[in-house]
């Protein structure tokens, strides 16, 4: 880094390095930007820099082999870690049993009926008209008891045995 | 049941992880191998004992201090022979299906070197270079995980990306 450090100070070199693996902040990136339009070094610098974070970039991952795993249960005497299927399909199971249940109740449970006004404004006068009704068979039930029932069924057969039973207890 | 469904999602969520990280750290496959699975059992019997949001951390920090461990042990850090990934070179023309040959060819070769490159690093640069560039961490999670202050994190960044472009100049593929 020799040749940089003869042609550039440190801090113009970190800020060439962040813009070029995109970490600087947005001033810093517009001043190397405009910079490596004017100063071909700091242009090929910047290019060299941007290319090498590009690649980084894509380098994947190593992939852990399942052997490392597989060993695992093999070697940890504990329970199986990755025998979780069978569990999982418990719960699973639960899920549905639960869903299938709640389903049911849901279905069984009677909706309460909804009317519209006018049913209900219908509803109301058939109550009236049938308790108008009710109200003048009662009215005719008592007129009926009062002057037919209790004055000439009931009233003359018991004034007719007081009668006798005085005249029984008069000797008359 | 929930500390194992636990410890599925996390060893699904970081293994690879650990596993680059020992790879790109002690530089032989069956050590990472090896490595790997004492993670993954120090992480079974530590359940529990870490909040899950904070196991990112806890697990690469035993990655990194088991690998520190081995690299100590052996002392083979400077005297093992760098892996040779053989898919790598298709992995890399996987990712980047540009249409122009000699672009692809630079890209292969670009990336195949430097790898081979970021193993050449020194152990403490390397660790944080690997950590942020190849495994995606932040700043502050480097912080925790390597137990250094954030300032030394950037610095070491810094340092391991200068280090890097000198080990690649060697290899003039620009």
């Amino acid at each position: 880094m020799q040749y940089i450090k003869n042609k550039m100070d440190e801090e113009t070199l970190r800020k060439i390095i962040a813009a070029a693996y995109k970490d600087a902040d947005w001033a810093d990136r517009l001043k190397i930007y405009f910079l490596a339009k004017r100063d071909a070094e700091v242009k090929r610098i910047f290019n060299e820099y941007k290319t090498t974070a590009e690649v980084i970039r894509n380098i994947p991952l190593e992939r852990m082999p399942d052997s490392v795993i597989n060993s695992i249960k093999l070697e940890s005497g504990k329970e199986n870690f990755f025998a979780l299927r069978p569990a999982f399909m418990v719960a699973v199971s639960l899920v549905v049993v639960t869903i299938a249940i709640a389903v049911i109740l849901f279905q069984n449970k009677k909706n309460d009926p909804v009317y519209t006004k006018a049913e209900i404004e219908l509803a109301e006068e058939q109550v009236k008209v049938s308790l108008a009704i009710v109200n003048k068979i009662f009215k005719k039930t008592e007129n009926l008891m009062r002057e037919e029932v209790f004055p000439k069924r009931v009233g003359e057969p018991i004034h007719k045995s007081l009668t006798i039973i005085n005249d029984v207890l008069t000797g008359g | 049941m929930l500390e194992t469904i636990g410890y599925k999602v996390l060893v699904n969520r970081f293994k690879n992880r650990i596993f680059s990280y020992a790879l790109y750290m002690v530089k032989n496959r069956m050590e990472a191998e090896d490595i790997s699975q004492e993670v993954l059992i120090r992480l079974w019997k530590n359940m529990g004992k870490f909040k899950i949001p904070a196991a990112g951390s806890w697990i690469m920090r035993t990655t990194h201090n088991l690998c520190i461990d081995y690299l100590r042990k052996e002392q083979i850090s400077r005297q093992r022979s760098i892996f040779v990934d053989e898919d790598f070179e298709e992995r890399i023309a996987d990712k980047n299906k540009l249409n122009q040959p000699e672009v692809t060819a630079l890209q292969k070769i670009t990336g195949e070197k430097i790898k081979t490159a970021i193993q050449k690093l020194p152990e403490n640069l390397k660790s944080v270079f690997v950590l942020y560039e190849i495994e995606g961490f932040k700043y502050k999670e480097i912080s925790e995980v390597l137990d250094m202050p954030l300032n030394s994190v950037k610095v070491y960044i810094l340092r391991a990306r200068k280090k890097l472009q000198e080990e690649l100049k060697d290899y003039a593929v620009y």
